[in-house]
């Protein structure tokens, strides 16, 4: 339908009484608007890109720091600077999130919290003594974060506790079916594929979950894991 | 009810991994309630890297070999010596006996016990993030799908392990 036969379409609607002109600049200001919030959410999502690529560098400063000056650095400055920088950096987002201009900036620090926080307790497990390579340490880790994150998501429905609860809901799985199995002679049991197509399927089926949700913008993410996932396991069972 | 159709997806997807940890703890800890092993066996520990381990079984016994150490064989002047271990498989505990307990009993050197069971090294596994769960020392006592872990005397190495029977004779206990 070209502009002119649309416009004379208009007009006789208009002749005919069945569009008035409130209606017609109803439709126009609500066609402007809908253009504007676009260029907003697209502006909002690349600031909310560039706030989690400053919280990934900010966590890879941290590793660094430790990493560089873990023999000079002593046991409590350890402890501080990786468990005591997680703590700290969720508690600067719970203030950030009460100020209104503020609050997308806190998903930043709630980023930086949630990667740091696994560093964190294993170093305070190392000092401690504690053995921190078995399936059954890595499944209380994982179990831990996983249970913050979730009470953190049931009080403020963020997406960096869901993107975070997911991590560490699959780190849980993972470590928790190693834990069971361990070191049994199961040789012929296709263990570890079988782990990963469950996986790769229950991420698949949460990215379908969430369509219709306002947490749609994870799913591309979890439908390209869960495919990876699930493809690699297949494959690999099939014998490729 | 239109909710609880949309939280349809959900439910199932979360159910996935949460029903493989189930089933996987199921397979593994619900053999153990009816599947009992009961022969008991035989072990040496230590001095087999250097072909040292100086006992066997002959006719039903265990038996000492003669075996001339290997002196000027550097890597062997520190090898372990060989130890005789009795294992209870009810206790699931070692304890240390003598050649000339381990005589006394009627030995069979049947890879697999007269009640089915087999006894296996581990296996390697890995984790999501990290690797875990090396037990190829470990030594597992095996029937089918089920398998239980074996509290040996602590030995040192794969190569210190040497299975030499079950204990069949009337006399062992």
């Amino acid at each position: 339908m070209d502009k002119e036969h649309l416009l004379k379409n208009i007009e006789n609607l208009i002749q005919e009484g069945q569009l008035t002109k409130n209606e017609l600049l109803e439709v126009y200001e609500r066609s402007i608007r809908t253009d504007k919030e676009e260029t907003l959410s697209k502006q909002s999502r690349i600031s909310n890109i560039l706030y989690y690529i400053g919280g990934a560098i900010v966590f890879l400063g941290i590793c660094i720091f430790v990493g560089t000056n873990w023999s000079n650095l002593n046991d409590g400055t350890k402890i501080l600077a990786t468990l005591g920088s997680s703590v700290m950096m969720y508690f600067a987002g719970v203030l950030l999130s009460r100020h209104g201009n503020l609050e997308k900036i806190s998903d930043a620090f709630y980023f930086i919290s949630g990667l740091v926080a696994p560093l964190g307790i294993f170093v305070t497990m190392h000092i401690a003594g504690l053995d921190t390579d078995s399936a059954g340490r890595h499944s209380g880790v994982a179990g831990i974060l996983l249970l913050v994150n979730l009470l953190s998501y049931y009080i403020d429905r963020r997406s960096v506790f869901f993107i975070f609860n997911v991590i560490f809901g699959t780190w849980l799985f993972f470590s928790l079916t190693t834990f069971f199995v361990g070191g049994r002679p199961f040789t012929n049991w296709n263990f570890i594929e079988y782990r990963w197509l469950a996986a790769g399927l229950t991420h698949m089926i949460l990215g379908y979950s969430l369509i219709n949700s306002n947490r749609k913008a994870v799913t591309p993410y979890l439908y390209g894991f869960g495919v990876v996932e699930l493809l690699t396991a297949a494959l690999c069972l099939g014998g490729w | 009810m239109e909710e609880k159709k949309k939280n349809i997806p959900l439910i199932v997807a979360l159910s996935i991994p949460v029903l493989m940890i189930v089933l996987v703890a199921m397979s593994i800890y619900l053999p153990a309630f009816f599947i009992k092993p009961k022969t008991n066996f035989i072990y040496t520990v230590g001095g087999d890297y250097c072909h040292q381990n100086i006992y066997s079984v002959k006719n039903g016994k265990v038996i000492e070999d003669e075996i001339k150490k290997p002196e000027e064989n550097i890597s062997c002047r520190d090898y372990h010596e060989a130890r005789l271990f009795y294992y209870d498989v009810a206790r699931n505990a070692s304890r240390e006996i003598t050649l000339d307990e381990a005589t006394k009993f009627t030995v069979d050197g049947s890879l697999k016990s007269p009640d089915g069971f087999e006894i296996v090294s581990g296996s390697y596994s890995f984790d999501i993030f990290f690797f875990s769960g090396s037990s190829y020392h470990d030594k597992f006592l095996k029937k089918g799908a089920y398998s239980r872990k074996l509290n040996m005397a602590a030995p040192t190495s794969y190569y210190d392990f040497k299975f030499l029977g079950w204990v069949t004779g009337e006399n062992y206990g």
